[in-house]
């Protein structure tokens, strides 16, 4: 679909470049975990991770697998910009949760209480040490990622950028990302963008 | 790694500075302050029903309104617009907000989506009439001077002529219990770089700043944006990296796309937690870019991690007194106790250079850097 490499997630319905790699079976932390399965990637922390940072990992990995669009790319000079609406809160509330009842929550839990935690573990899984950017917004705000993205790939020398929406809370959990470079960005106007993030 | 410098034709002055932390109010009394006083941190057992040493703003000074952070903000922004002879906040000025948590205490009185960052975005362009929608940045404690780097930046791409920054954070029971079961909170006021340092103080705070091409529009500007970088430690979620990598490759962002070199650099102002793990990354990372001899701060011991605001508020602090021709002391040193070679002030300095060179580190490995020069003399 317009040539840009991407993936999508809704509610355990992934795909990669448009082709089937998992499908949905009603239970929201079952379907993370199968469609991190369809990736064959190992990665011993996965269970452990919080479900936002679940969801950057499956919607991001794929670039990076044999014949991914950042495959043997120089580690470097891939930059990342992440946006949702919810960030944290889908930890926040079971830490809050915890916090009432005990007065006292687990620090494992506490380290995900922040929005750009999904990142900084995407980061550590491919060793990427790149510019990244956790924005928050409403709704997609494509005219402040394309922004973030150019700024990543002309005034913080990356390379190409993973670009995308992820967002998890009450069970509903939307990603979409894509990578780009400075040629396809120039390439595409805004609508063309759009059109990925929102096929269905 | 490699940043092509790309010619800029263009100068992005700072000017129309606000700031509220436990210090008090503006910028020219809180460096007052800093230079004649001691630190605002203080022993509470009331607050959040923990004892703690915390850096908290003291609410007479706040305007009304609902929520703690909206009237933080609003104690910043209503000076810093009437400063600028209340302008139209038309498209070509951007919104850059930084925050790590927002109004998190929302979350506790079971309005979750109050708790949402984005909330202080509603507000901002709904108070101040932004044409363009606020951005809200949340790059854990880098938030701050990650958003001078971006904001910076998109005014040199021309994406906006104008820019308004706002770092805040308030303190909370939420964050301050977080950090206590990482056993990251100090029982004393927080001692950065201090060889007897056990943990950091939390602190609340607020900071406004316009950047802009048109330096025109300040009658008093404070000083230029030349460049920023951001980077990932790739490491650990919660513990900085032992080799400083991400912060070293921030700061080498930040002065390949300045031009400028270690030597180029006059001041230091640091994230200096107060955490063991911390400062002994920041130590580790400056001495990797030549920065060892350079006059550094942290000014943490003042007011405490004011986490989302604390990059805003720190470089703003720290360039006001540059244009003084001071560099502050690192409150709270008193032996120096960090792995690699840093010149840490334990007492004011005068100082003839005016390149400032500001860092913060957050969880989940991120990095930031940003250069500032101090106005001409």
């Amino acid at each position: 679909m317009n040539g840009l490499a991407h993936t999508r997630y809704r509610n355990g319905h992934f795909t990669v470049d448009g082709k089937l790699f998992a499908e949905p079976t009603g239970s929201p932390d079952t379907d993370l975990n199968n469609a991190w399965s369809s990736l064959g990637i190992e990665l011993p922390r996965f269970p452990r991770m919080d479900r936002s940072s679940k969801l950057v990992a499956i919607g991001g990995s794929a670039f990076f697998i044999e014949g991914g669009a950042l495959a043997g790319h120089s580690k470097d000079t891939i930059g990342m910009v992440i946006m949702g609406t919810h960030g944290s809160m889908d930890t926040d509330l079971k830490y809050q949760t915890q916090l009432d009842a005990d007065n006292h929550a687990g620090p494992g839990m506490f380290v995900y209480t922040l929005p750009n935690i999904a990142m900084g573990e995407f980061s550590i899984q491919h060793g990427l040490h790149g510019s990244g950017l956790c924005l928050l917004n409403n709704a997609l705000d494509l005219a402040q990622m394309r922004e973030a993205c150019e700024i990543l790939l002309h005034e913080h020398g990356m390379e190409s950028v993973i670009c995308g929406w992820s967002d998890i809370f009450a069970d509903q959990a939307t990603a979409t990302f894509m990578v780009v470079t400075e040629r396809t960005l120039a390439d595409r106007n805004s609508a063309e963008l759009e059109k990925i993030f929102n096929d269905h | 790694m490699e940043v092509e410098k790309i010619p800029v034709n263009m100068t992005v002055t700072l000017g129309a500075a606000h700031i509220l932390s436990p210090l008090g109010e503006g910028l020219a009394a809180s460096v007052e302050r800093m230079r004649n006083g001691g630190t605002a941190l203080q022993r509470t057992s009331t607050a959040f029903d923990t004892p703690a040493v915390l850096g908290m703003i003291s609410s007479e000074l706040l305007p009304q309104g609902p929520q703690r952070i909206q009237r933080l903000i609003d104690r910043c922004m209503q000076p810093l617009v009437r400063e600028l002879g209340n302008p139209e906040f038309t498209d070509r000025w951007g919104c850059y907000l930084a925050t790590t948590k927002g109004d998190i205490a929302a979350l506790e009185n079971g309005n979750a989506p109050g708790a949402a960052l984005s909330v202080i975005a509603d507000h901002v362009q709904r108070t101040y009439g932004f044409t363009k929608r606020p951005w809200v940045i949340s790059n854990a404690c880098a938030s701050g001077t990650s958003a001078i780097a971006i904001a910076g930046a998109a005014i040199e791409r021309g994406f906006v002529d104008h820019a308004v920054i706002i770092g805040v954070d308030v303190l909370s029971r939420f964050v301050l219990r977080g950090f206590q079961a990482l056993h990251a909170v100090s029982e004393d006021p927080c001692l950065p770089f201090d060889a007897k340092r056990n943990g950091t103080s939390l602190g609340e705070g607020c900071a406004a700043v316009v950047l802009t091409k048109n330096a025109s529009i300040f009658k008093d500007p404070l000083g230029t944006f030349v460049g920023g970088g951001i980077a990932h430690d790739a490491n650990h979620i919660s513990g900085p990296s032992r080799t400083g990598e991400g912060l070293m490759r921030a700061i080498q962002c930040a002065m390949k796309r300045s031009n400028v070199n270690a030597s180029g650099i006059h001041v230091i102002n640091a994230h200096g937690t107060g955490t063991d793990y911390n400062d002994a990354m920041e130590s580790i990372a400056f001495e990797r870019c030549a920065l060892s001899e350079v006059p550094l701060s942290g000014y943490k011991g003042w007011f405490g991690h004011t986490l989302g605001a604390a990059g805003v508020l720190e470089s703003l602090l720290a360039l006001h007194a540059l244009n003084a021709g001071l560099v502050l002391r690192s409150e709270g040193l008193s032996e120096l106790g960090v792995p690699s070679m840093v010149n840490v002030l334990t007492k004011d300095m005068k100082i003839e250079g005016d390149l400032l060179l500001k860092t913060s580190s957050g969880f989940g490995g991120c990095n930031a850097a940003i250069l500032l020069r101090a106005k001409k003399k």
